[in-house]
Formats: structure tokens, sequence, C-alpha cells
């Protein structure tokens, strides 16, 4: 850990001056993870987690710490110095930390720095992915290569995904964390490529994004991936046919039922709403706000069960009317039990089994 | 963004367990908040589920390292439930893992 006095090619990259105050370390990390973007993903959360045990080993009250961001060739170099004095790091925990994360740490006079290299190291790109995944759980590198080898292909996957009002950037994101948890989840043992299991959790979480954060009005998800589809097979036929596709053409080549394909483009309307508190025109000063009812708690219900209907209409009759029964009437166990005509003991088994199947269907989705 | 409330703890009861869940962010800023919610339950056995903390440094560990001490004197017990984020890789790096007793879930 000896300090190299001439370091000539660094760039400065960022210079902020914390605030005052215990929030120090808070701003610290979201600076550096602010700045630290092209690295993978693993090198931006040590660089966060450093740079936070930096600055609470140097907070004292009253005493103003800087953090600076430079670039020397493949690494980042960030140091923290403080307007008194440092002491050289002797915490047995951060040391630990700095000696394990960093590449190289130092001191002097009143700063503390240590470097991280930003660039993977490539002596991993010759083995295979089975071999890359042998080595995941331990080897942050090979994680980082796994990556860089599935990265395009996520965006990808991920651009089939975009519509107009989410942001590229942002779909682009949500692939690369989806992606970094399938690498993380992945077991070789599942019996699955490693492509079609993290396609899985793209789409998936992609479709979920989706659901939340584009939809001017929330839609229940099994209509909104419906939508999504709907978009495909519009642009698809509107080519192949020369004309907007009918209805019954679209859900022909979907494969679905008209009704449904019915329901999800009113579903996509629902993607430009309008706002409540707008007047209805210029000269008018009732807007649609005032002649709303309020909200139904049920609706939330609804929804919920919309969505999981496609697993549900999987369940044994009795079991769907079981789950109907107590979720959706909201029935105490003996009072369905007098319904249908069964013990309550009998009832809360059948919940019980039902639910476990729904879990079980869903979670190759979500898990 | 990024400048709410760092930390939110809440304390249930899950059957017989008192339970402290924490989310959020433990650092510096927030440590102390943590030490004053385990307070109460120095001399009993006390669950910390630590499974939506997305960030903890050592000032975090500390604390816990510091209640867990107080807690076992006086005959009580604190166990930590610890998903395979942050606070997870945290406790293995810094080898400090075998002083707790962890789980993945609270059972």
């Amino acid at each position: 850990m000896v300090t190299t006095a001439g370091d000539s090619k660094a760039t400065l990259v960022a210079e902020i001056q914390l605030p005052e105050g215990p929030r120090a370390p808070f701003i610290a990390r979201r600076v550096v993870r602010a700045i630290i973007t092209d690295a993978p993903p693993s090198r931006s959360v040590d660089a966060a987690l450093l740079v936070s045990e930096v600055v609470t080993l140097m907070y004292e009250p009253n005493v103003t710490l800087t953090v600076r961001v430079e670039e020397i060739g493949r690494s980042a170099r960030v140091t923290a110095s403080s307007s008194g004095s440092t002491d050289a790091p002797t915490d047995e925990i951060v040391t630990k930390l700095l000696d394990r994360l960093s590449d190289e740490w130092g001191h002097r006079g009143n700063e503390v720095w240590f470097d991280l290299e930003l660039v993977r190291r490539q002596t991993l790109s010759h083995l295979s992915d089975e071999e890359l995944f042998e080595l995941v759980s331990a080897d942050r590198d090979a994680r980082d290569e796994i990556f860089s080898r599935y990265e395009g292909w996520a965006a990808s996957v991920a651009n089939r995904y975009r519509r107009g009002g989410a942001h590229a950037d942002d779909v682009g994101q949500a692939a690369s964390i989806a992606l970094v948890n399938a690498i993380d989840r992945f077991d070789p043992d599942f019996g699955v490529k490693f492509t079609t299991y993290a396609r899985k959790t793209i789409i998936g979480t992609l479709k979920r994004y989706l659901r939340d954060t584009t939809w001017s009005v929330r839609v229940p998800r099994s209509l909104s991936d419906t939508t999504v589809e709907l978009n495909r097979a519009v642009a698809e036929l509107s080519q192949k046919l020369g004309r907007t596709p009918l209805p019954a053409e679209m859900a022909e080549e979907l494969g679905r039922p008209i009704e449904e394909v019915e329901d999800a483009m009113e579903a996509a309307l629902a993607y430009n709403a309008k706002s409540v508190d707008a007047p209805f025109s210029e000269d008018e000063e009732t807007s649609l706000i005032r002649v709303l009812g309020s909200e139904d708690e049920q609706f939330d219900l609804a929804d919920i069960w919309h969505s999981l209907e496609p697993l549900i209409s999987d369940l044994e009759p009795q079991e769907q009317e079981v789950l109907f029964l107590r979720f959706f009437e909201d029935m105490t166990q003996s009072d369905i039990a007098e319904v249908v005509g069964v013990s309550q003991m009998q009832v809360s088994r059948l919940i019980t089994r039902a639910l476990d199947t729904l879990r079980a269907r869903l979670a190759p989705d979500t898990a | 963004m990024g400048l709410g409330p760092q930390l939110v703890l809440e304390t249930t009861r899950i059957g017989e367990l008192d339970v402290v869940v924490a989310t959020g962010e433990i650092d510096l800023a927030s440590a102390s908040r943590v030490e004053i919610a385990l307070e109460p339950f120095v001399g009993q056995p006390i669950v910390l589920d630590l499974r939506r903390v997305e960030f903890m440094d050592s000032a975090g560990l500390k604390v816990l390292l510091h209640q867990r001490f107080r807690i076992q004197e006086s005959g009580g017990d604190l166990r930590l439930v610890v998903g395979n984020g942050a606070v997870g890789r945290l406790l293995e790096l810094t080898g400090v893992s075998e002083a707790f007793s962890i789980s993945d879930s609270i059972e």
C-alpha cells in the first residue's frame, strides 16, 4: 500500500464537497454511483461501499470532506480528503474491505484513496459459459464476463418490448438488472439453456416494468401482456395486408379469443388517459374528478383476480369456488364450508392446496 | 430523488417472535436508529430482518456486533435474517458472519 506520487495520466472526473453532517457517506455513495456508470455493476457497488467506509472513517462534526474521482488508465481512483487531519486507517473491518475490494489503497496527508480497475480483466474470456457458471458464485470477474457476453443480447430482447412512453434507457436498465439477476440465479442443473432462462427473466421483468410505469391507468397484468403482443401483431399484419387489421384477423394471428383482443385494444386506450382535473372544455369549470365517485377497494381484488385468471382456471372446480368465496366474497372458512357442503378443515386444506399450486406456477416467472 | 427516509424500522410480532424489519440503507446516519430499535429487546430473543436492506457498511455492522454482545450478555439472543443481497455480502467479506446466528427466512 505505498502511495505513488507521480500519477501522470490522472484525469479529473469529478470533485464534490460533501455537506456537513452524518448524511455525508450517503451523498458520497450517490455521487460515486452516478459517476461510475460504465463499469460492470459489481464494481460500482464495490466503489460505493468503499467510499462510504472511507468517508465514515474520516467523518467528524465541523470538518469538511471532499470526494474526488479520477480516471487513471483502466482504473478509477477515488480520494476522500478532509479539511482536518486524517490518520491512516487502522479500523480492522475497513482495512479488510479496502484490501479485499480495491486493487490498491493508501493514505497521504489528509487523504485516503483507493483504486478500482473498471475494465474487466481479460483472463476469463477463453472460458466457456459452462466453466464461467461454475465460478460465478465465487468470482465477480466470472459474473462480469458472463454479463458482457450477454449484455447485447439482453438489449435486443428488451428492444422488442419497447413502446412509446417507455424510455429506452430505463428499459435497457431494467433488462440489465434482470440479466444480472438471471446470472445469479441460473443453475446449470435446471436443465435449460441460460438464454432460455434469462429470456424468461428479462421478459418477465420488462412486462412488470412496463405495466408498473408506463400505463397511465393500471391495467391487469394479463391484459397489458396481451397488449404488448397485440401491438406487434398490428404492426406485422398491417405490413402484410397493406391496411389496418380487423380484430378477428388479430385474434387469429395471436391465437387468442376475439374478446381478449378487444379487451386488450380497450386497455391500450388507458395508455393515454385524460387528466381528471382538466376542465371538460375551456369555458367549463366542471372537471372529471367532480363527477366521479371514489374508488371501490374491490377494484384491486378484481385486478388481481383477473391477472391470475389463466392460472386459476387450471385449478380443480372446487378449489376455484373456494378461493372465489374466500378472497372475493370475503367469506369465513366456516361459512364457505356450509355453502360448499364440506367440513371447515377441508376448506382450509383446499385453500392451502390451491395457493400452493398458484405459487408453484407463478414461481418460474418470479423466482 | 434518493434523499427521502433512508431507513424504515418496524417492530412486529410473528407468532411468539419479536421481529424488527429494516428497509432501506444502514450507514453512519441511520445506524444509531437500529441500535435504538433493538434496545427494548436486550435480554430477550429478537429477530432482525435485513432482507430489505439495500446497503449496509461497517457503521451498521458495528452496531449489530455491539447489540449482539449486549443482548447475549443479558441472556437474550439476536438472530439475523439475511438475503443474498448487500448485507449478506458484507457479512461474508468482513468474515463476521460466524459471529451471528443467520438464516434466510423467519421460521
